[in-house]
């Protein structure tokens, strides 16, 4: 229960912005779905245009043995918890 | 000693000097195999693979994609594959991050002038010790006086003239009024950012998405994700970084049939897989085409063993970097890429 409360601001203003929306509160499965819109919505902001132009042509980088090399930044592990649950 | 008892220690990486030269390149059943079931278009001729010699464990590696220009190898060392709080330090040690590496260029400043807001270290060391330790004087106090500051290697006598106690003390006092600006300044990489979700309704309709009512979430603390990259792969922990994947193979006598060893991200069939995709692609102004090999981690961190201070961060590591060394606390091998704003489920009414 007390580590609910650090939280309570932000959930009670996500609940207000929405009962003045929609003159209802969030259910619990509105606010899990609002939970998984966020990761996206920083996902796509960490994602930004400068990344994904390197994903796509590479970004050249000096080596520790002074050699320039291609890099292309791929991912192989997304290992995450959720904050929806 | 009956052989149970005897603990091997682990062996050094098979060797590719070059002296040594392919020992099969081409005639390696395994390596043509590979090659033929994962090239992308076949009318361009397959790589021709890099098998080097087996070292004492009957270990070698098969370089689908030729000689590597780069191995880490010659830097292995075992204090790399070891890691115990008993174990003497290894004296000339690569692992050279630092524990505040982590979150960035964040704590440089605070290390580069560490000594603020005192004129120099000769002053900021006899302010500390003046403030620090006991408020007796004691031997060990004298002791923490010759040690801590009169032998420290940025101790000089001419940092003192003019030196007045209450003058310095003002300048302590007046460093801790109007310096509580943000703790993760924009210049040292991190930004601060809110991001907008959208907010669904049951049985409330819009035209599309972008009509829905927007909340803003703010708090989102991170570093842009190329910048990160670009420290990485160019600070000293870099060299021992893999910029060529490879297969593992076993062999128990010359005789014996090949098994593949499955261990570092870089010798795993997605790695290479992506390394062929990228080796494929011109290679503009003759710059060789490297895979640099991301893994993320986010989970909730507790701060605290009391009270509520949590963290939820977004970790990058890099599969460049062999799990041995990257998975010991002490290299602080991880990269804080965003601190998540935490939102929990409470107020249902």
């Amino acid at each position: 229960l007390t580590q609910e409360t650090d939280c309570f601001q932000l959930v009670d203003s996500i609940q207000d912005a929405y009962r003045l929306e929609f003159v209802k509160s969030a259910t619990a499965a509105v606010l899990t779905h609002c939970k998984c819109e966020l990761m996206h919505a920083i996902w796509i902001l960490l994602l930004d245009e400068e990344f994904m132009h390197a994903y796509v042509h590479g970004i050249v980088m000096e080596c520790i043995d002074g050699i320039l090399r291609r890099f292309f930044p791929r991912f192989f592990i997304y290992s995450a918890d959720y904050p929806e649950k | 000693l009956p052989q149970r008892y005897r603990d091997e220690l682990p062996p050094q990486p098979p060797p590719i000097s070059s002296a040594d030269g392919p020992e099969n390149s081409n005639l390696d059943p395994q390596s043509d195999a590979y090659n033929r079931d994962c090239s992308i278009s076949p009318e361009i001729p397959a790589f021709i693979a890099f098998t080097t010699k087996s070292n004492n464990y009957g270990i070698y590696r098969v370089y689908p994609h030729g000689r590597p220009s780069y191995t880490p190898d010659e830097l292995h060392t075992l204090h790399q594959v070891s890691d115990s709080s008993t174990f003497v330090k290894d004296p000339n040690k690569s692992e050279s991050r630092t524990w505040w590496a982590p979150l960035g260029s964040l704590l440089k400043g605070i290390q580069e002038n560490y000594f603020t807001p005192f004129l120099n270290a000769s002053v900021f060391r006899l302010m500390t010790w003046f403030y620090g330790g006991s408020n007796l004087k004691s031997l060990g106090e004298l002791n923490r006086l010759v040690n801590e500051v009169i032998l420290a290697d940025d101790f000089q006598q001419k940092d003192f003239v003019g030196f007045s106690a209450s003058h310095e003390s003002e300048h302590l006092d007046k460093h801790d009024q109007g310096h509580t600006s943000s703790r993760l300044p924009a210049k040292d990489g991190w930004i601060e950012a809110s991001v907008n979700i959208a907010l669904p309704a049951e049985g409330v309709k819009h035209r599309s998405e972008a009509d829905a009512p927007q909340f803003s979430v703010p708090g989102l603390f991170y570093r842009r994700p190329l910048e990160v990259l670009k420290s990485a792969f160019q600070e000293d922990v870099a060299e021992n970084f893999h910029f060529s994947a490879h297969q593992s193979y076993w062999k128990q006598s010359p005789e014996s049939p090949p098994q593949r060893i499955y261990s570092e991200l870089y010798t795993a069939d997605a790695f290479i897989m992506e390394e062929e995709k990228i080796k494929l692609l011109p290679q503009e102004d003759g710059l060789e085409n490297v895979v640099a090999g991301i893994m993320l981690w986010s989970d909730s961190t507790h701060l605290t063993s009391f009270g509520n201070a949590s963290l939820w961060p977004i970790y990058m590591f890099f599969g460049n970097l062999s799990k041995y060394i990257r998975a010991k606390p002490t290299s602080f091998a991880a990269h804080h890429l965003a601190y998540i704003p935490k939102v929990c489920s409470l107020v249902l009414h």
